[in-house]
């Protein structure tokens, strides 16, 4: 059993869209302390929706509560410095940038020290990214794009991270040692990590809690392995 | 294949290297400024004009992506501030410059506006509306408030202090110099953006709004005053020209100065530092030699085979540089040079000491990806 974690992220009655079209019609979330939840859904359910609400890139109705504090109002930058980093799907790393200059923008909140003893950090994290330092981040492989714009994201010190479909084009392989490093910077570090996902096998193995999304809300939500045994669950996301 | 030579950068090779690049051009210049004739220092003092503006527009379009056919309006802007406050108000030419690059901010914000709402072929679009109502605006005001069918140009005299004499020769000198001086302000204020933290957003903004916004960069904010410092720095293009120019009319700042300016900057490689002054040289001086030298070629069809050829040819070499060099001059010798030498960053400052409250326990390194 784990023990009672106290809430990081609450997200309650979340309404959210782009223009008239309404994509979350009422989306209840919680993302406790130190764990990873994962957010199950199709396409078009509202996973980047509800990614881009929290992060406040659109704009959003309910309330979304972090670390005590109410974000709904606020700006992206704003929410970036209270201690919420997104992984935008698709990567985003900047492609004309070096690997090292993505990761310095991946500080653009943060003044001053400090910064370089993180790339020194991350640096040891992700060898790769080291090896690649001086090199336009346009000429990594997909996996290594991925792990850079993970390293990008948490150089501006998160205490939630926020990944969309981490997944996505990338190799079985690949993915699966993408989360291996999200769970090891979950248990290692204590970084409490939302991931939204169509991959359920591999999410569901690190994940504490799960979250199903269907058509702007959740339907389904428990520990993951109340999900696993979930039968339309397993139908629909798992396969068998 | 062989490795290309490594030289970290900031090592004494590495500065070595600059200075011998900069005390190499320093020595072209003094060159130059001895013994040119006034004519020849009078076509590199539009160059160096022509490289302003394109450095200025390399800000906006090369680095934060967003494109501009506007450039001859805010030169243009200048050019007629700097003209009507010399000549009708008896200003100081130094306190037009800067009342130019003022008002050129201010336009630039402005026209950063709608730029927040239109990418790509919609901005181009409503930019070159702007180019196209600039001669409008510009034949109004001469009509109205100058009276005349042109306006004065800026006469700069040379301040005591440089030794020179208001005579051609040496208002020639002081303007090749002055030129020079502005280009490499120009020069550094973009590099120094450009190598800072608000150059890697203005970089990440053209790459991926959306991670750059979700990093916390103000996307209005950083679009809207990339588009007013540039335009500022357009200004000081027009400004210069109009220390050059006898006359200015509604023409001078025509779609076709930028036009020219686009042509220099991606001649030279656009988001490269050196591009657009590279590009604006190459530009200026093939077009100059063409114009000079250019043949008269009987066999070619219509109205080419009455006059010289030199925009045919100009064209032609624009096509030809366009495919050979897709990333520009600068852009072609940094791709060939890679081969052969590569600049590294010096190594990372130690990690903080294990006293260091903020210091936090790192994962063991992740398994390679290919």
């Amino acid at each position: 059993m784990t023990p009672e974690r106290a809430p990081l992220l609450e997200v309650r009655d979340l309404v959210a869209g782009y223009g008239a079209v309404q994509v979350l019609t009422g989306l209840d979330i919680t993302v406790a302390e130190g764990e990873v939840a994962v957010m199950l859904g199709a396409n078009g359910a509202g996973k980047t929706t509800t990614m881009r609400a929290i992060s406040g890139m659109i704009n959003r109705k309910g309330t979304i509560t972090f670390r005590g504090e109410a974000l709904t109002r606020r700006a992206p930058d704003e929410i970036v410095r209270m201690g919420i980093a997104q992984v935008p799907q698709g990567r985003g790393t900047f492609t004309d940038l070096t690997v090292e200059e993505n990761l310095r923008a991946g500080a653009y909140v943060r003044k001053g020290s400090g910064i370089e003893a993180d790339l020194e950090e991350w640096f040891g994290v992700f060898p790769r990214l080291r090896e690649r330092r001086s090199q336009k981040a346009g000429g990594l492989s997909g996996g290594e794009q991925q792990m850079l714009a993970i390293a990008r994201a948490l150089m501006s010190r998160p205490k939630l991270l926020l990944c969309d479909e981490p997944s996505l084009g990338l190799a079985p392989i690949i993915t699966q040692e993408l989360f291996d490093v999200l769970k090891r910077l979950n248990t290692e570090q204590g970084l409490s990590i939302l991931i939204v996902e169509q991959n359920a096998n591999l999410a569901l193995r690190i994940a504490h809690s799960v979250f199903v999304l269907e058509t702007g809300s959740i339907v389904a939500s428990g520990t993951a392995q109340e999900i696993s045994n979930n039968d339309a669950v397993r139908t629909a996301y798992l396969g068998y | 294949m062989t490795m290309p030579i490594k030289i970290r950068e900031s090592s004494p090779l590495h500065w070595a290297l600059r200075v011998v690049g900069v005390s190499a051009l320093a020595a072209i210049a003094v060159y130059f400024a001895s013994n040119a004739a006034p004519s020849t220092l009078g076509k590199i003092t539009e160059a160096c004009t022509l490289a302003i503006a394109a450095v200025s527009l390399n800000l906006l379009l090369g680095f934060n992506g967003q494109i501009s056919l506007g450039h001859s309006t805010f030169a243009g802007l200048a050019a007629f501030t700097a003209g009507y406050s010399v000549n009708a108000w008896h200003w100081n030419p130094w306190v037009s410059l800067g009342v130019a690059c003022v008002l050129c901010f201010a336009l630039g914000l402005l026209l950063g506006l709608p730029a927040l709402r239109l990418k790509g072929p919609y901005l181009a679009l409503v930019t070159l509306a702007v180019a196209f109502v600039w001669p409008t605006v510009a034949r109004k005001f001469l009509q109205q408030t100058v009276k005349a069918s042109t306006l004065k140009g800026m006469r700069l005299r040379p301040p005591t202090w440089t030794g020179l004499a208001n005579n051609r020769v040496d208002r020639a000198l002081f303007l090749f110099w002055l030129s020079l001086v502005l280009l490499v302000i120009t020069y550094a204020i973009v590099r120094n953006l450009r190598k800072s933290r608000i150059g890697r957003s203005l970089v990440a903004v053209r790459d991926n709004e959306t991670a750059a916004a979700v990093m916390g960069v103000n996307l209005p904010f950083t679009k809207t005053v990339t588009f007013g410092i540039s335009a500022a720095l357009a200004g000081v293009a027009g400004w210069l020209a109009a220390a050059q120019l006898a006359t200015l009319d509604e023409n001078s700042f025509s779609i076709l100065t930028s036009i020219k300016y686009l042509l220099a900057l991606f001649l030279g490689g656009a988001a490269t530092l050196a591009g657009p002054v590279v590009g604006a040289f190459t530009y200026f001086f093939a077009d100059d030699l063409l114009k000079t030298n250019a043949p008269k070629w009987d066999f070619l069809p219509g109205p080419l085979s009455k006059g010289p050829v030199a925009s045919f040819l100009l064209g032609v070499l624009v096509i030809v540089f366009v495919f050979i060099a897709p990333l520009g001059l600068v852009g072609f010798v940094k791709a060939q040079g890679r081969k052969l030498a590569v600049v590294v960053p010096p190594p990372l400052r130690p990690a903080p000491k294990a006293s260091d409250p903020t210091a936090h326990a790192s994962p063991a390194p992740a398994g390679e990806v290919e």
